[in-house]
């Protein structure tokens, strides 16, 4: 069977700079996947690559989902497909209303679908319940888009966008960082809880620790560009155990 | 020198003359004084830099009622959103349309001005002590009125409204309207208007300017707010006039003890505009929030001139106005604060922020700070910057079009200015200017 996510060959420049250099992946419907790496691998080039962000410039390669190649879509072409991105830094939109926010966007993904579009009332519960699921601060959605959320905030709608948008599959951008124990665990708790046969999960991390949470069904190893190695869940606790230097050498 | 005793001698003849007018000799004075101080402001001055008003004393406009051909517009040719008020005085052409209907409801006057004023009203109609501005020491409470353009208004003017309301009193949104035709000459309207609070009173009024005309014309409205203690004034402005109208208008504020104004300048004009507004803080406790907002596209240009006068202890001004420049649009804001000797405790700020959606559009911003006393609290801020690139890809990224993205940032942008409007019809009119701005030439190019 074709992987939902099958990266090949991967190039990708960034202002003139090569940051991944012939990436090989692939991430199969169901599975959850991590990707570990120290700083400056080139995780979160990967992570915007997938979703489509201007200005990184695939010079070879070629990123398939679902088995079509989506190196040339807009980012709201592959959101519409199902490509859901946790950014690292979520972005602060003053003035834009996060309910109003999610609504058009639920309401563009759908329409894409060939669902009808969700009105007021649909989408009110829809979110209470979400809302609920994920012990969010309920004020914090008529809010605007994460304007003054506190980092755990800003990471939660993360999530909290994630299990409204329903993707296929869904690309968390160290969604760990600046987390203490408890959000960590209920925003794991939200991710397992979406985990399905029709569902991918790519973890993006620097640390072992998340994938303490969320198991993963496998580790890749992300240096200078390229995955150089890859295995189970158990490998994620080898690199903690051994540093990023080791793992490499041994590959090597 | 010929040519400009010509230009003075062309508006000395369209002074109106009305039977009874006690101010009939101080409007020919005005008129002088007007041309003495140099007549036309032309962009050398400095506080004129951006203006481009030259043009405006190279065209011999006339009033509207000399224009022979004129026909008073049938009421069922204003727009709809009029329809939202059910209080409104409208002139059309300066001419009153519903003159009689709100005269005298419950303590609440509303209506045009009377054909002749009173003589004790001299100080509403603009006319204040000429020339003496006081040398740096004292705050001048009536420079607003000694502005070049009111100063001619007071001599030309021939319309206006007029609204009062009692002690005590709760009422509004009214709507002052005020549209104009093309009448194939090149015409001027000097309306001028006067709301008054009495203590303790709360109103919300709308001031609107609208009409088209493809010939040169030129609408130089002043009006004058004035609060008693503990008054409450909401006051909004919408210009919405476009083609080749002219528009320089002016708004004071007088507040006394603890009253308090918002006021929200929408700047909907296709043309070209300059505004000034004025707050002057005569008594303690007194609070202005200045707001405004200007949609600009195509080669719209909008003036925005502000002045706080804080002459009292604890006061405070606030003030926030923000530019969405589409195409060859360009904004100017010129913002001053003065702050009187023993205003001490005065709390003043000001901001202008500008969003650029054009390489062609551009923005003039210059905040002014006069401050004679001490403990007070003074912010001023500007910033001019393009849409957030980050902000987009995270709205892309979650299904949302280019366009879409684009349109979602500028109405959150505008949006801080919006909302506080008090009146849902007005709303709707930004949110249409809005809309303008989407479908622009330059917008998300």
């Amino acid at each position: 069977m074709t992987p939902l996510l099958e990266i090949s060959g991967l190039h990708v420049e960034v202002e003139g700079r090569e940051i991944l250099r012939g990436l090989d992946l692939e991430v199969p419907l169901g599975e959850t996947h991590a990707v570990m790496g120290p700083n400056g691998s080139g995780k979160s080039t990967l992570a915007h690559v997938i979703a489509g962000r201007e200005g990184y410039e695939i010079t070879g390669g070629v990123i398939r989902y679902g088995g079509e190649d989506v190196s040339e879509l807009e980012p709201e072409e592959r959101a519409r497909k199902g490509v859901f991105l946790a950014f690292q830094y979520p972005v602060e939109i003053p003035g834009v209303n996060n309910t109003y926010f999610l609504k058009a966007a639920i309401n563009e993904i759908r329409k894409h679908r060939d669902q009808p579009e969700l009105d007021a009332v649909d989408f009110l519960s829809l979110m209470r319940d979400r809302v609920k699921l994920l012990d969010f601060d309920e004020d914090l959605i008529r809010r605007p888009v994460n304007e003054g959320f506190s980092g755990g905030e800003k990471k939660r709608n993360e999530i909290l966008q994630m299990t409204v948008l329903e993707p296929t599959l869904a690309v968390l951008d160290e969604t760990d960082s600046g987390l203490d124990i408890d959000a960590l665990r209920i925003v794991a708790e939200g991710v397992n809880r979406m985990r399905s046969p029709e569902r991918s999960f790519l973890v993006i991390t620097h640390y072992q620790r998340l994938l303490n949470h969320i198991v993963p069904d496998r580790v890749h190893v992300l240096q200078d560009g390229r995955i150089v190695e890859s295995g189970g869940s158990d490998l994620a606790l080898r690199l903690e155990a051994e540093g990023y230097t080791k793992a490499a050498a041994v590959t090597a | 020198m010929r040519e400009t005793a010509a230009v003075e001698a062309h508006y000395r003849d369209e002074i109106p003359v009305r039977q009874g007018d006690p101010f009939a000799v101080r409007r020919a004075e005005a008129v002088g004084e007007f041309f003495r101080a140099g007549g036309f402001p032309t962009a050398t001055l400095e506080d004129w830099r951006f203006s481009d008003l030259d043009a405006l004393g190279r065209t011999a406009y006339r009033r509207y009622s000399d224009v022979p051909t004129l026909v008073p517009p049938k009421t069922d040719e204003l727009p709809e959103w009029v329809d939202d008020f059910g209080c409104r005085v409208l002139l059309s052409e300066g001419h009153p349309l519903n003159a009689e209907e709100f005269q005298n409801r419950n303590g609440l006057e509303v209506g045009n001005l009377p054909p002749v004023p009173a003589a004790d009203e001299q100080h509403d109609w603009g006319f204040v002590a000429a020339g003496a501005v006081p040398g740096g020491t004292e705050a001048d409470l009536d420079a607003p009125l000694r502005h070049p353009l009111e100063i001619l208004n007071a001599g030309l003017f021939g319309c206006g409204f007029r609204v009062r309301v009692g002690r005590s009193q709760d009422a509004g949104p009214i709507l002052l309207y005020s549209l104009r035709h093309d009448v194939g000459h090149p015409a001027m309207l000097h309306p001028r208007s006067v709301i008054e609070l009495a203590p303790g009173s709360r109103l919300t009024v709308v001031e609107a300017h609208d009409g088209a005309s493809e010939t040169a014309g030129w609408t130089n409205p002043s009006t004058l707010c004035r609060l008693g203690e503990n008054a409450e004034l909401r006051y909004v402005r919408v210009e919405l006039e476009s083609g080749n109208i002219a528009h320089t208008g002016r708004v004071t504020f007088q507040l006394a003890r603890n009253a308090r104004v918002h006021s929200t300048v929408l700047s909907l004009t296709g043309g070209k505009s300059r505004t000034d507004t004025a707050a002057i803080l005569s008594e303690e406790g007194a609070e202005v929030d200045l707001e405004g907002l200007f949609l600009g596209v195509n080669a719209a240009k909008a003036d925005q001139h502000t002045l706080a006068i804080h002459a009292a202890r604890h006061t405070t001004s606030r003030q926030l106005f923000k530019n969405v420049l589409s195409d060859e649009a360009v904004a100017v804001f010129d913002g001053k604060v003065v702050v009187a000797p023993g205003a001490i405790g005065t709390d003043a700020s000001q901001a202008n922020r500008n969003l650029l959606l054009s390489q062609k559009a551009a923005v003039h911003t210059r905040p002014r700070l006069e401050i004679n006393a001490d403990d007070v609290k003074c912010a001023h801020g500007a910033a001019i910057g393009r849409l957030d690139e980050d902000a987009l890809f995270y709205l892309r990224s979650r299904g949302l079009g280019r366009m879409d993205s684009h349109e979602i940032l500028v109405r959150g942008f505008a949006g801080e200015v919006v909302e506080k409007v008090p009146v849902a019809a007005v709303r709707g009119l930004a949110r249409d200017g809005l809309t303008r701005v989407r479908e622009s030439r330059s917008f998300a190019a």
